[in-house]
């Protein structure tokens, strides 16, 4: 890190900045209350709540299949990972088993939304540091994905697209191998973004050595998902409290060594070479049969509470469900991951520089509706 | 729907492979019984706890295979440490914290903990009961991650903690009266006539003299 | 004699006319060239709607910005924050008066009218001078807005442009050694007598200035004080209609100008590739309307050559940090721009006495 240099003995005035709510790249409503000196961040507090729905209070009055499209508004970026979280909740209050193939469809939109959210997060991180081209070969790649969501939910971005107890419907004709063609050609686009990142001198510059987090720190901080790998821990709920069917495809949990910006994005950008193989193993095995269990729609489960969490691509998101016995949830929690990784970065940014911060919302990839629910 | 509901008639129909016995009628959920799900399982981390504090858990209950253990509020730091430190534990991520409101209850709060261990796999539910106006203990000496679950809970439940270092409000603005998430919180009818969503007598910080108050 | 001076006065007033008319109108069509080049880079269309392909983007972006509400922050000092465009743009335009845009002088009522406004003997220094003005401009701007985003843009600004004055300066003095003159049309002339361009001997010469170039007209990869999304637009985020809109043409016609001084210091200026080839002479085959279109060709030419590459640039690397910035600046490039120097003179000092003994 060249940027800790002690202070010179000029007598300096500590700035404060205001960056946000309304800031290009703090993706979203994220208001910062930045301490500069000169150009060298030495206060950094987030005030968030802008985009707060009261979510939680809302499920409260809502039964239990109508909740489902409101975790799609928590972290509209990676909605089928919310869905499936939730659902993934509901059965385990219920005890309810679902079908194999519906479990295998779900895997495999999950994964697919796991490609686009990196994407989403690799354009905008590159788009903060100042690499503009990246973001639109981003997006391209993901209208493809959006393309196949659409196909088989209807929407582009809140798909609502699981039931409790299964699917809604079955994948439309000809879509797993539209599916093959993505993955087909994903691989080459890939090269491309890393084509002009990995290698690149300034980008390795901007983002080697930067918010360096240890693994031990990382975890006490509440750290998960990629942002938590790239500092070296291993912990991946697919693997840790495995769900659905992960137990059965095989896949890698890369890990950082450095837990640097550039580690974080290395470790991003092998998660959606995995998500590439979940897919593909999803694919060929693929089974018959029906999409979903014998559920009742008005859903009344036993009294009890549960809390259920699932790998989405930013991390933990857990969901704790109380239920009183009544079709309705007693009390519902949402745990987001943004929520406790946007906690990591005053401690991150202290000490670096203004153009720094930018690089480090980017690298912990915050969803807004996640973190103010 | 509504004769289904009312009637109380069988659900649909159980797993195909798992013909379990009916449950009470209460249940419509048409996947496993009462007792499958509130089945004992063993769980390590209870074992250990049971061992360690046996004064200090209040109950210890199971559902849907997660142990959920209630201990008694002026223990919570003690066991969180051991259950941090202890090295056949290990368990140092604090994944979440969150309230719940029983108004009914004599000790009308509950905060429900999920510490969980990265290098062993294993995870519960650990809960503790306050009373209103009672203090939780802060656990922002033990994990740094509670810091802001704590303000969220100080926000949406008004539930505060002895020892936290900025306990404020975090989703809400400063002036918000009440806290949504307590039961009795009105969600129908206009705002005028709860007198509930800003207090009047609030000033915000002016932001364009600069003297923000700065607490991170 | 009174009307020999008339004369010339009007001469150069209608030089300075048509260089300012047609200026405004290249920087006006360099935002879309800037837009569709990238766009092709980055697989899109680019602006599609304005006339045929987008032609009349730039007309439109023009009214655009002059029909705009010009608003001025309650705070700020008004004086000043109104005086910063100016001054920033006066001297973008007011140093393309030495370039010289072609090699012919053609005739007009008997009047004999060269191709560049005025050749002045220290044309290099003009321009450098003139050039490093516009950095008053951009301070006046942060300062006088009164607010804190614009006001790190330009301290960042001045910082970056100060800096980086020094290797581009320093890059251009061995060109200076070997044409022996700062004339720009001398340099040409120059080079037409070595018989090679002078980015052959000059290579380092050429990367030092281009790269200096970039951060002195704060094109990305250097683009910090306008970093978008760090300081939302740096020192002319408080800027709007007009004012703004004098920033954004300065930009432009400054990265025109080092286009136009790399071309004439390095690339030739008016002539065509291999100018002592006589087998290669049809290459000025504009030579059958006016030899000066030939020269005018040539220069356009390579002028796009360079802007390209400068938005081929744009397109493709992230942004520098500014202690990064600095470190380029002053550790790289400039040791580097004077070892350049050195090596230039050194060498030309065993040739001349070689030449001479």
């Amino acid at each position: 890190m060249t940027v800790n240099e002690p202070a010179s003995t000029l007598d300096t005035d500590i700035m404060e900045v205001n960056m946000g709510p309304q800031h290009p790249s703090t993706h979203g409503v994220l208001r910062l209350k930045l301490k500069i000196d000169g150009e060298t961040v030495v206060g950094c507090e987030p005030i968030i709540g802008y985009l707060h729905r009261g979510t939680e209070k809302l499920c409260e009055s809502l039964s239990y299949p109508m909740v489902e499209p409101i975790t799609d508004r928590l972290d509209y970026v990676c909605a089928m990972s919310e869905n499936l979280g939730y659902m993934g909740a509901v059965e385990k209050l219920c005890g309810i088993s679902v079908p194999e193939r519906a479990d295998f469809v779900r895997v495999i939109m999950v994964e697919l939304n796991r490609i686009a959210s990196h994407l989403l997060w690799l354009g905008t991180h590159a788009l903060d540091i100042g690499a503009m081209t990246v973001f639109l070969y981003c997006f391209r790649e993901r209208e493809m994905i959006l393309d196949l969501f659409e196909e088989f939910c209807g929407a582009r971005l809140t798909y609502n697209a699981f039931r409790i107890g299964g699917l809604l419907e079955d994948l439309p004709p000809g879509w797993t191998g539209r599916c093959r063609q993505f993955l087909k050609v994903y691989p080459a686009c890939q090269k491309e973004y890393e084509d002009l990142l990995t290698k690149n001198r300034i980008w390795l510059k901007r983002t080697k050595g930067i918010g360096v987090i240890s693994g031990e720190e990382a975890v006490e901080i509440g750290l998960t998902g990629p942002s938590l790998r790239g500092s070296g821990v291993g912990y991946d709920v697919r693997k840790a409290h495995p769900y659905s069917v992960y137990k059965r495809f095989e896949f890698d949990v890369p890990t950082g060594e450095n837990g640097d910006t550039y580690d974080r994005y290395l470790v991003r950008m092998e998660e959606m070479r995995q998500s590439l193989r979940i897919i593909e193993q999803a694919l060929d095995t693929l089974p018959e049969g029906p999409i979903r269990a014998k559920v009742p729609n008005w859903l009344k489960p036993l009294k009890g509470e549960v809390y259920h969490s699932v790998e989405s691509p930013r991390g933990e998101q857990g969901f704790y469900i109380v239920s009183d016995g009544t079709d309705k949830p007693y009390r519902m929690r949402f745990r987001g991951p943004s929520f406790a990784n946007l906690q990591a970065l005053p401690q991150l940014c202290v000490g670096h520089l203004v153009a720094d911060v930018v690089a480090l919302i980017g690298t912990l990839d915050i969803v807004l509706g996640d973190v103010d629910r | 729907m509504n004769e289904e509901t009312k009637g109380g008639a069988p659900p649909a129909g159980g797993e195909g492979e798992k013909p379990a016995p009916r449950p009470a009628p209460r249940a419509r959920t048409g996947g496993l019984s009462e007792e499958e799900l509130t089945k004992e399982v063993p769980s390590r981390v209870v074992e250990r706890l049971k061992s360690s504090f046996p004064d200090a858990i209040e109950e210890v209950t199971y559902f849907a295979g997660n142990p959920i253990v209630v201990v008694k509020t002026d223990r919570l730091i003690e066991v969180m440490s051991f259950l941090k430190n202890d090295a056949d534990l290990y368990m140092r991520q604090l994944a979440d914290l969150c309230g719940a409101d029983y108004p009914d209850r004599p000790q009308r709060f509950e905060l429900i903990y999920q510490p969980n261990s990265i290098r062993h796999g294993h995870r519960i539910t650990l809960k503790i009961r306050i009373a209103e106006g009672e203090e939780a203990p802060s656990l922002t000496g033990v994990w740094k991650s509670a810091n802001w679950f704590e303000r969220e809970a100080y926000d949406m439940l008004g539930i505060r903690f002895k020892g936290h270092p900025n306990l404020t409000r975090i989703l809400l603005s400063d002036d918000w009266v009440g806290h949504p998430l307590r039961k009795e919180y009105p969600t129908e009818g206009r705002p005028e006539d709860h007198m509930l969503l800003r207090d009047p007598g609030f000033r915000p910080p002016d932001i364009m003299t600069g003297d923000l108050p700065f607490k991170p | 004699m009174d009307t020999e001076l008339l004369l010339k006065v009007a001469v150069s007033a209608g030089k300075v006319m048509t260089v300012l008319l047609v200026l405004s109108g290249s920087v006006a069509y360099l935002v879309l060239l800037e837009r569709k080049v990238i766009a092709f880079m980055q697989s899109r269309l680019g602006p599609r709607r304005v006339g045929p392909s987008g032609l009349l983007q730039p007309i439109a972006d023009g009214l655009k910005l002059f029909l705009k509400e010009d608003l001025v922050p309650a705070k700020a000092d008004k004086w000043v924050f109104t005086l910063a465009p100016v001054v920033v743009i006066i001297p973008a335009f007011a140093a393309f008066a030495v370039v010289p845009f072609s090699g012919e002088s053609f005739d007009v009522f008997g009047l004999t009218i060269t191709p560049w406004i005025t050749d002045i003997n220290i044309g290099v220094l003009y321009i450098l001078g003139i050039s490093s003005l516009g950095v008053f401009g951009i301070i006046m701007a942060g300062w006088a807005s009164n607010s804190k985003y614009p006001l790190l843009g330009s301290l960042r600004s001045a910082a970056q442009l100060i800096s980086y004055e020094v290797p581009l300066g320093l890059s251009i003095i061995g060109v200076l050694m070997i044409a022996g003159t700062a004339s720009m049309v001398g340099i040409v002339e120059a080079q037409r007598e070595t018989g090679w361009w002078f980015f052959v001997p000059q290579f380092v010469g050429l990367f030092i200035f281009f790269v200096s170039g970039m951060a002195e007209t704060n094109r990305a990869p250097f683009d910090l004080p306008e970093a978008e999304t760090e300081l939302v637009a740096g020192f002319h985020t408080e800027y709007s209609g007009m004012k703004f809109s004098f920033f954004f043409l300065a930009e432009y016609a400054n990265m025109i100008l080092v286009g136009c001084v790399a071309t004439t210091l390095f690339m030739g200026g008016w002539m065509r590739p291999f100018p002592s080839v006589e087998a290669l002479a049809w290459l000025n085959f504009l030579d059958f309307v006016h030899p000066f279109w030939s020269g005018f060709f040539w220069f356009a030419a390579k002028l796009f050559l360079v802007i390209f590459a400068f938005l081929w640039i744009r397109a493709t690397f992230p942004r520098y940090r500014y202690d990064q910035l600095m470190h380029l600046g002053w550790k790289v490039l400039l040791p580097l721009s004077i070892v350049n120097v050195l090596v230039t003179a050194v060498v030309m000092l065993l040739m001349n006495s070689g030449s001479s003994a």
